[in-house]
């Protein structure tokens, strides 16, 4: 590592070129830290836009990148007003092989971990036309009107959009608070 | 845990520690930029950040973009790439950038940085018309203001470190420049 003399004044810098090889090394595109209350959501489209426009895929496929961003943005990132401003979510896009993978992550607390945990395994170990049909009954289904309604029909939405492929974690913080990562594939195909 | 939602810890982990709120990393096209620029924009709006503040990060941003597109080069060997970060802390805005940049070149931008450092704002003033008037295009486009213009709208010095990026051409350049909150 190369050091001027006026730079030992200067605060270190490294993580800088750390995430640079992270982000390099997965493919990620950007990464935004935020507490997505405000209105992001056009201009965090409008970068994933400009990003991919030169990669020639087809609109459906950009279609389902774009309703997988706004579920993300909408119900995973989005934490309640209110709450302290901490800005604890997480969005990053990255580019795979067969397409494009959608991450972001929030922290949770408990009682929403445990109600995420158990849509989250029951959409898993069911095929993409059971998750059609699922949809279809909590559309309907008033049991589902209460309690996180719309971000059970977003997890279930994200599961349609990617055919399925939908990988989560929940690591457990202190103070009874949860980080809840969601990653999303969605393919080219 | 698979691979990606480990790297997915990792960037937030960096970025909740230093506070960033923005990481692009890849080609900076004009596109891009417009796109950033256009979200960096909404952001402070709706922060409440003051007007005078948010037009300092705002023109900051986007001399610090134009720099770092006019010099991202691509180094073969690690295969770096350029970078910007937004970082917000509790009482100023930092805007990083970060860009292989041919090692012969270093020890030049570092004097041309030391020495706007070394200047008040009335030098400062007289040195950016002096420049302007005696510039010369380059070949990628820039007339040598850059680093006067930003250390003139954030108010603050320059700071900057090179690390080894293990190639024999290229090291690895990092600019950060301040912007406070309470003006």
């Amino acid at each position: 590592m190369t050091l001027f003399c006026s730079e030992l004044k200067s605060n270190r810098m490294e993580f800088a070129l750390n995430l640079q090889k992270i982000m390099l090394n997965d493919n990620y595109l950007i990464a935004i830290r935020d507490n997505f209350e405000n209105l992001l959501i056009k201009s965090v489209l409008n970068i994933t836009d400009k990003k991919i426009q030169s990669e020639e895929i087809e609109l459906h496929v950009k279609n389902r990148i774009f309703s997988v961003i706004v579920e993300c943005v909408q119900n995973i990132c989005k934490t309640e007003k209110g709450s302290d401003r901490k800005k604890d979510s997480v969005l990053l896009l990255n580019r795979i092989n067969n397409g494009y993978r959608i991450v972001a992550g929030s922290k949770i607390d408990l009682e929403r971990k445990k109600r995420l945990s158990e849509l989250l395994t029951e959409l898993s170990g069911k095929s993409v036309d059971k998750i059609r049909e699922h949809w279809r009954f909590a559309l309907t289904d008033k049991k589902t009107m209460d309690v996180g309604k719309q971000e059970n029909l977003a997890l279930i939405e994200l599961f349609l959009r990617s055919h399925g492929n939908v990988n989560y974690f929940f690591s457990d913080e202190e103070n009874e608070m949860s980080f809840f990562m969601i990653q999303i594939e969605i393919s080219n195909i | 845990m698979n691979l990606s939602l480990n790297s997915f810890k990792q960037i937030h982990s960096i970025m909740n520690e230093q506070d960033a709120v923005l990481v692009y990393s890849g080609d900076f096209g004009q596109d891009i930029i417009k796109s950033m620029l256009k979200y960096a924009e909404e952001k402070l709006e709706s922060s409440g950040i003051d007007d005078l503040v948010r037009r300092k990060i705002f023109n900051v941003m986007v001399e610090m973009l134009q720099n770092i597109s006019k010099h991202q080069f691509v180094d073969d060997k690690s295969g770096a790439r350029s970078i910007f970060i937004l970082v917000e802390k509790e009482n100023d805005f930092q805007l990083i950038t970060g860009n292989p940049i041919r090692q012969n070149i270093i020890s030049d931008v570092k004097s041309r940085i030391d020495r706007v450092n070394n200047m008040d704002d009335e030098e400062l003033k007289i040195y950016y018309k002096e420049t302007r008037l005696a510039s010369r295009i380059s070949e990628v486009g820039g007339a040598g203001l850059g680093f006067i213009d930003i250390a003139r709208k954030s108010g603050n010095k320059i700071e900057f470190e090179t690390f080894s990026l293990g190639s024999d051409q290229y090291d690895f350049f990092t600019l950060k420049t301040r912007i406070n909150k309470n003006n």
